[in-house]
C-alpha cells in the first residue's frame, strides 16, 4: 500500500470517527462501515506486504465487534477483564490481535523474558485473528506481537508505553487486583 | 510456562543467558541494588531481556537498566513510600515521559482515594500520542481530584485519541475531554 493510499486511508477512518463522538455505538458503526467499503476496494494484501496501517484499522474492527474488549487485553478497555487462572495469584487475560497475512505470531512481554518462542498464538475467527489466553500476575505489564518472526508490533488497542529502550514502544496492559474494579 | 514474578536466582539464570558477561555484571549491581532498596527489580530484568532479545548492545541494555532504576527511585520518592509496585513502575513511566516529580507529587496529592496505577499508564499514554506533558499532568490531576474511577481514565484515553486521529490538536483534546470527568469548565 503505497504512502498515497495510506493518507486516503487516514482520512476515511478519520472522516468515519469525526462522525462518531456521540456514543460508542455510533462509533462502531460508522468505523466498520468504512473499513468494509475499504475492505471491498482493495484486495487482501499480500503476505508478508501488510503494513501496520492496514493492521491497526484491522484490529479496531475487530475490538469494536467483540464489544470493546470484554474478556481481551486488547480491547479498548486495556484494563484487562479477567478471570481466575488455577492458582489465585494469578488471572487469564485473553490476547487478541489482527493480521490476515501472517504466517505466525507471538505474544512477547515482561511476562514471559520477551521471547518470541514462548507464546505463540493460535489462528482463530476464520484466517484473521489470531489469540493467546496466559495467566498473568496483578499489576502493569507491557507487551508487543511479533509477526512472523520478525516485526515488533504494538497493540493498535492499547495505551502506548512510555519507555522506548531500544528504538520502539511497547504497549500495556494492567491486570487489576483480585476483584477490585475501580 | 510461567507467567509471575520470578526469585532472584531464576532471574540471575535468565540474565545471564541473555546478556555477555560484562552487561550481566553491570546489570545485576543495578538488580542487587533495586532489591536492596525494596525497589521493584522484575521490571529492570524485564528491560534487560528486552534488549537481549532486540539484539541491542549490552552498553545500550545497562544504560536502560541504569535510566529505569533512576526513574523507579524518583516515582517512589514522588508517591511516597506506601505506595504499591504497580505505581512505582507506572510513575517511573511517567517520569521517563517527561513529567516532573512535582507534577508526579501533585497527582498522588489529588488521587489519593483509588490506586494510580491506571491514572498514570493513561497520563503516559495521552504524552506518547502528542499531549504536551504539562496539559497532560494538569488534566489527570484533575480527574484525580474528581475522584476519577479506572473507567473514567480508560475513556479519556479513548476519546482523546478518537479526536486526535480525527484531527484535532492533542492538547485540545484532552483538555476538551477531561471535562467529561470532572464536569467542570475546560482546562486552560
Amino acid at each position: 500500500m503505497s504512502d498515497v493510499d495510506n493518507e486516503e486511508l487516514f482520512e476515511r477512518a478519520g472522516a468515519a470517527l469525526r462522525e462518531s463522538s456521540a456514543s460508542d455505538e455510533r462509533a462502531r458503526e460508522a468505523l466498520v462501515r468504512a473499513i468494509r467499503a475499504e475492505a471491498r476496494r482493495r484486495r487482501t494484501p499480500p503476505r508478508g506486504a501488510m503494513s501496520p496501517w492496514w493492521m491497526a484499522l484491522a484490529a479496531a474492527a475487530v475490538a469494536f465487534a467483540a464489544g470493546l474488549g470484554i474478556g481481551r487485553a486488547t480491547g479498548r478497555q486495556f484494563v484487562a477483564a479477567t478471570s481466575l487462572a488455577s492458582d489465585s495469584a494469578q488471572r487469564h487475560v485473553e490476547f487478541v490481535f489482527v493480521a490476515p497475512a501472517a504466517r505466525n505470531v507471538s505474544l512477547v512481554g515482561d511476562f514471559n523474558g520477551w521471547d518470541a518462542t514462548a507464546t505463540p498464538m493460535r489462528r482463530t475467527d476464520g484466517r484473521a485473528t489470531w489469540s493467546v489466553s496466559i495467566p498473568l500476575a496483578a499489576g502493569r505489564h507491557v507487551y508487543s506481537f511479533v509477526v512472523d518472526g520478525n516485526d515488533w508490533v504494538t497493540d493498535p488497542q492499547a495505551p502506548l508505553s512510555p519507555e522506548q529502550w531500544f528504538g520502539q514502544r511497547n504497549s500495556v496492559v494492567v491486570v487489576p487486583v483480585g476483584d477490585r474494579r475501580s | 510456562m510461567i507467567f509471575a514474578a520470578v526469585a532472584a536466582p531464576a532471574q540471575e539464570a535468565r540474565l545471564r543467558s541473555a546478556l555477555d558477561a560484562e552487561t550481566f555484571t553491570k546489570v545485576t549491581k543495578m538488580t542487587d541494588s533495586a532489591r536492596a532498596e525494596s525497589l521493584p527489580v522484575d521490571p529492570l530484568v524485564g528491560v534487560a531481556l528486552e534488549g537481549a532479545q532486540r539484539r541491542a548492545p549490552g552498553a545500550r541494555i545497562a544504560t536502560a537498566v541504569h535510566d529505569y532504576l533512576v526513574a523507579l527511585r524518583g516515582a517512589r520518592a514522588a508517591l511516597g513510600a506506601d505506595a504499591a509496585t504497580p505505581e512505582i513502575v507506572s510513575g517511573a513511566g511517567v517520569l521517563l515521559s517527561g513529567v516532573s516529580p512535582e507534577d508526579l507529587r501533585r497527582i498522588r496529592a489529588a488521587g489519593t482515594r483509588r490506586p494510580l496505577t491506571v491514572p498514570l499508564v493513561v497520563l503516559a499514554d495521552l504524552i506518547a500520542r502528542g499531549v504536551p506533558k504539562d496539559t497532560a499532568a494538569r488534566a489527570i490531576e484533575a480527574a484525580a481530584r474528581a475522584n476519577a474511577r479506572d473507567d473514567d481514565y480508560s475513556a479519556l484515553r479513548r476519546y482523546v485519541e478518537q479526536d486526535i486521529l480525527a484531527g484535532a490538536s492533542p492538547a485540545a483534546a484532552a483538555m476538551l475531554r477531561v471535562r467529561s470527568i470532572t464536569g467542570g469548565p475546560p482546562l486552560e
